[in-house]
């Protein structure tokens, strides 16, 4: 390890540890690593501008955060709602059930954990705590454990973000986030359906089934879209990046026109927003691309797989003690800092032990995600807590259980990566 | 309505002043470059707008309170809504007119790099930044204190450190031009230079943002924390929406 990238690491993690934004340290340890190395300074810039200049794969994030900020800001949320609960309302745990299912169908959508709990779910917490139902911090708790798909089940911003420090393809990746995202809903699904049995949750009123195609007609619309994205990246028929154009251009349509729950001074708001999160990512991304330049100029993947050779570890071994340790990063970090800073580090060492990178990539994002909701740094338990203003610690109690489930759909990902690679592999993916 | 009236000159007033301070100084530069330097600063267009972008998003809203940081707001807005438009419009020339403009995608690249670090300069707030916050939450307010005094310092010592050089680079990206996107007003392709000086706006937009930032927390006081009254604003600000 040479001297300037020692110096390099210490400044980047003494300046993140003191709270200096993300974007800006890495800029400012890659500035003290190129003055050390006695390389021109203006290679940070000339990295991030032509990173940025020349990638078009990472268009598509504006374009998704747009398209999740329409989809939260067009309440289509009730039509959504009304379908989840004629389906699944009249089960033991009728709403938490309605929960999971409305966080799968809304990630289809949005792609974010944060819009989903701070959208949809705050909804549903209110209608899960009237009438004292379900106690306030159970509600929260399902709330957040369920928002975790969102960003599996296409589309995602995390997975543009590892296709693009991983080079791997973005319609596989999307695909392979399904069956795991299903996993996760059906494991949550158990475990509710396990409490409320033992603690004699509620039931909802049945919908009368012939009130089903009314609901389901009136949601149809909004069901379609991960449907039409995937067509549109798997027909062959737009690139991804085309594909989260459509996908905005759709929730315009279906907001504004369709549901009429868009007011032009809404979208205002939700361009400036989506602005102002796009320029926040997009200067982490910028960073990421430095931190590549210097990964590579220090030989860091040889030098991996080398170490590793020499190690002789098994690919499983490997692969526990990565997700281990990203589960404990993602209790102190957030997930886009996971996957563009600590990843690009992990990746050689995957590509080295022969693991799949679409595989790998499924297991970061799903374990990310998990960290959102982990104690004591989930940020999902703290937008909640923003949100509706239940006390974090009664949401704490009650998050164990689904954090131990979706642990356990990790493992079962982690194990078999041809559960997780059977969608790509039917549309061709060869891996 | 005479309310509006009298924000509207002001911001016009605003717009002007800066213009001409930003030419003014740009012919500083140049003389400063010309006589002592020996050596001609050639992109006086570029230094105008760098500058004065400067003067009007960060010195406006000091000045001003609320307008110009609504302006910037307002100018990113339009930055993303371009883009998807023209993304539109690409998918548009190639599906349905079936023959690409070509210049759609380039447009669009231009654009995001413009949002990225225009964005970062002027519209997105410290509370919007990507942070890890666990250890600055876990200490005494002194701490937090010098902590935050640190990180404002060593940003602005390194982006000043930085500035030169990347100045140097960015002039150089006049050799190369835009491969398919084109200038309305003279049909001439577009220098890289002219798109990439967004960067400087941003360092300098930066550099000024955390000097500010740095005397206003050496005047509150380790009292005072500034990071909390943002959480207080921002939740304010969301009472406020609904």
């Amino acid at each position: 390890m040479s001297l300037e990238l020692i110096l390099f690491l210490i400044a980047l993690f003494s300046l993140a540890a003191i709270g200096t934004p993300i974007g800006y340290t890495i800029l400012l340890a890659s500035l003290v690593y190129l003055g050390t190395a006695g390389l021109d300074l203006a290679l940070a810039g000339e990295k991030i501008l032509q990173g940025l200049f020349n990638s078009f794969i990472l268009l598509s994030v504006p374009l998704f955060i747009v398209a999740a900020n329409i989809m939260n800001a067009g309440s289509i949320s009730d039509r959504l709602l009304n379908f989840c609960i004629a389906v699944v309302g009249r089960f033991r745990g009728g709403l938490g059930h309605v929960n999971v299912l409305a966080s799968l169908i809304f990630s289809g959508m949005s792609g974010s954990a944060v819009a989903d709990a701070a959208g949809i779910g705050k909804i549903i917490i209110g209608m899960m705590t009237k009438d004292g139902r379900f106690s306030r911090g159970y509600a929260a708790a399902i709330t957040a454990a369920s928002a975790t798909i969102g960003p599996i089940i296409p589309p995602s911003i995390p997975m543009v973000l590892y296709a693009l420090v991983s080079n791997t393809s973005i319609g596989a990746l999307f695909l392979a986030g399904i069956v795991p995202g299903l996993i996760m809903g059906a494991v949550l699904m158990i475990m509710n359906y396990i409490i409320a049995t033992r603690r004699g949750f509620a039931m909802e009123e049945p919908v009368p089934l012939r009130q089903l195609p009314k609901t389901t007609g009136q949601a149809f619309p909004a069901l379609l879209m991960p449907v039409i994205l995937l067509y549109g990246i798997y027909g062959g028929i737009t690139t991804p990046t085309e594909a989260a154009a459509v996908a905005a251009l759709y929730a315009l349509l279906l907001a504004g026109l369709f549901y009429r729950a868009l007011s032009l001074k809404k979208l205002y708001s939700v361009l400036v927003e989506s602005a102002r999160a796009s320029a926040a990512v997009g200067v982490v991304i910028g960073g990421a691309l430095i931190l590549n330049f210097i990964v590579l100029t220090e030989n860091i993947p040889a030098i991996m797989s080398a170490f590793l050779t020499d190690l002789d570890v098994h690919p499983l071994v490997f692969l526990f003690g990565v997700n281990i340790l990203v589960l404990l990063l993602g209790c102190v970090l957030d997930a886009t800092t996971i996957i563009l800073v600590i990843v690009p580090l992990l990746i050689p060492a995957a590509r080295a032990l022969g693991i799949d990178l679409v595989h790998f990539g499924v297991l970061v994002v799903v374990n990310s995600m998990i960290g959102l909701i982990t104690p004591p740094y989930g940020i999902l338990l703290f937008v909640i807590n923003a949100v509706t203003g239940i006390p974090l610690r009664e949401i704490i109690v009650e998050i164990w259980g689904f954090l131990a489930v979706l642990v356990l759909a990790l493992i079962i990902m982690i194990l078999s990566p041809g559960l997780v690679l059977w969608l790509p592999r039917l549309f061709g993916y060869a891996g | 309505m005479p309310d509006t009236v009298k924000a509207l000159a002001r911001g016009v007033a605003m717009i002007a002043v800066s213009l001409l301070t930003a030419v003014f100084l740009a012919y500083l530069i140049q003389q400063y470059s010309i006589r002592i330097l020996d050596e001609r600063f050639k992109w006086s267009n570029e230094i105008v707008v760098i500058i004065w972008v400067c003067l009007l998003f960060f010195w406006g809203p000091l000045l001003l309170r609320k307008w110009l940081a609504r302006g910037a707001e307002f100018i990113a807005a339009m930055l993303l809504a371009a883009v998807f438009l023209v993304f539109l419009l690409q998918i548009f020339s190639r599906y349905v007119l079936q023959m690409p403009f070509g210049w759609t995608l380039e447009l669009c690249l231009i654009l995001w790099v413009w949002i990225v670090f225009f964005g970062c300069a002027f519209v997105v707030r410290q509370r919007d930044q990507v942070t890890f916050d666990v250890l600055y939450l876990a200490v005494p307010k002194p701490v937090r204190w010098v902590f935050a005094i640190i990180a404002s310092v060593s940003i602005v010592l390194a982006f000043a450190w930085a500035f030169v050089p990347t100045w140097d680079y960015i002039d150089w990206m006049k050799m190369r031009k835009t491969a398919t996107v084109r200038n309305p007003l003279d049909n001439a392709k577009i220098p890289l230079r002219s798109i990439f000086m967004v960067f400087t706006i941003f360092m300098l937009a930066v550099i000024f943002r955390f000097i500010h930032r740095t005397i206003e927390i050496v005047r509150s006081g380790p009292e005072v924390d500034l990071v909390e009254q943002d959480t207080a604003e921002m939740l304010k600000e969301q009472e406020a929406q609904s």
